[in-house]
């Protein structure tokens, strides 16, 4: 998992954004197939139950709604989201939103997703069993995942990379790799935090 | 409902004494006792002109309702054709039903016809305005972010925005149908032989002043039931604006 972090408005959204295919840039390009987007706002539709929010990624690739709620159904036992499957966005908590939206991510399919500040709007217990099964699954599933956020402690627990951009105009001023040692050692992880924050305000 | 029912009854009373004390004519104004029996004793031909009138109403607004909903997707897709369709709308709203009225009488004739297009031109406006209201409440975002999962353009409307002009449409509905009300009486009263404001046009003239009175009171219930009827349907089609709204 790459981390992507930089000083509000700089443009880490829009990165995402054309990394997916939602924006095109205006010069450059990016290579491979686009990868699959966690908006920062959940963006469930109101009027939809969980599952078939959680199904839209694949209703948008032109599966039947029959399948696309059994195969979307799957990931709502591992995501703790069974019981919940009719329910509607308001009727469900920030976490299991997060969670419905992580799904429909996982579900379009891509190898790369990318995740734009998935935490944001938690609440730091929430947040704390949010990167739990954000790590496990993206583990078991076998994806890589671009994440973008502002949080540097996040970004060195939860990611083997870390990149740190600039302000507007936004350009990389740094790249940290994580060493694994860091998520058994505090110390070197707050070493490595640390030195991050450093190159960010730099 | 149940206060409704009481400011009702309180107000029938006022009116009762009202006419009593001031011994003003029952042919200028009747009392709620004698437009009362005047709607027992007329329930016959009163039955006759709400099922006209009625029959007008839905087939007006199932009209308006269809007519809406196709502009609405199509403004809301174009660009084009929101610039050039959307002003024309505004503006055939300021054209007097009156005149178009009596043309709908001429190009249509005397039937059923002209109250249809005339319910439905007044019923269409509201609509379709809060049926794009309805499209433009959706987050830009989430059609684009269904084409990014794969959806082309028209996959990703029906799939994440065409939801969201239900609950415009039928909120559009619920103005419609009151206005609506107005347009078919007034349609009725520019050329036809039947309908709830047919009576009272003809009820007027010869001094049966209760009676037009009583078509006024059916005419109003039939607002509201019709009225109540989206409300159900509201309830039932797109409870997730309700419950959003309770949650405020």
């Amino acid at each position: 998992m790459v981390a992507v972090i930089g000083p509000n408005g700089c443009g880490k959204s829009t990165l995402l954004d054309i990394v997916c295919g939602l924006l095109k840039p205006d010069s450059g390009r990016t290579s491979g197939e686009p990868a699959a987007l966690m908006p920062q706002q959940e963006l469930l539709m109101p009027w939809a139950g969980a599952l078939d929010n959680a199904a839209l990624a694949l209703r948008s690739s032109g599966v039947n709604r029959t399948e696309a709620r059994a195969r979307a159904a799957e990931w709502f036992d591992t995501l703790g989201l069974s019981g919940f499957e009719q329910a509607r966005p308001h009727e469900l908590s920030g976490g299991m939103r997060q969670r419905v939206a992580f799904a429909r991510t996982l579900l379009a399919g891509r190898p790369l997703l990318a995740l734009d500040e998935p935490f944001s709007a938690l609440d730091s217990l929430t947040r704390i069993e949010a990167r739990t099964w954000l790590q496990h699954t993206l583990e078991t599933s076998g994806r890589t995942a671009l994440i973008v956020t502002h949080d540097v402690r996040e970004a060195v627990a939860l990611s083997s990379k870390v990149v740190v951009l600039s302000a507007r105009p936004a350009s990389v001023i740094g790249e940290f790799e994580v060493p694994v040692a860091t998520a058994t050692d505090p110390a070197a992880a707050a070493l490595l935090e640390q030195r991050i924050l450093e190159r960010l305000v730099a | 409902m149940v206060r409704a029912v009481l400011a009702l009854f309180v107000l029938c009373a006022i009116w009762q004494l009202g006419c009593s004390v001031s011994g003003v004519d029952p042919l200028v104004l009747p009392p709620p006792t004698e437009i009362g029996s005047a709607l027992w004793s007329d329930r016959g031909l009163l039955w006759d002109a709400l099922l006209v009138t009625t029959g007008e109403l839905l087939l007006g607004l199932l009209a308006a309702a269809g007519v809406s909903v196709i502009a609405g997707f199509a403004i809301h897709m174009s660009t084009t054709l929101r610039s050039s369709l959307y002003p024309l709308l505004i503006a055939s709203q300021t054209v007097p039903i009156p005149v178009v009225a009596s043309l709908l009488v001429v190009w249509l004739g005397y039937d059923m016809g002209p109250k249809v297009a005339i319910v439905a031109l007044v019923a269409f406006f509201p609509v379709v305005v809060a049926t794009l209201e309805g499209l433009a409440a959706v987050s830009e975002r989430l059609p684009r972010l269904a084409q990014s999962f794969g959806a082309s353009r028209l996959q990703a409307f029906w799939l994440v925005e065409a939801p969201a002009a239900l609950p415009g449409a039928l909120a559009g509905l619920k103005i419609a149908v009151v206005i609506s009300v107005i347009g078919a009486v007034f349609a009725e009263q520019s050329g036809g032989d039947s309908g709830l404001g047919f009576v009272i046009q003809q009820a007027l003239p010869q001094l049966l002043t209760a009676r037009a009175w009583a078509a006024v009171v059916v005419l109003a219930t039939l607002a509201l039931a019709l009225f109540g009827l989206i409300g159900l349907a509201q309830r039932l089609l797109v409870p997730w604006t309700r419950l959003r709204q309770s949650e405020r």
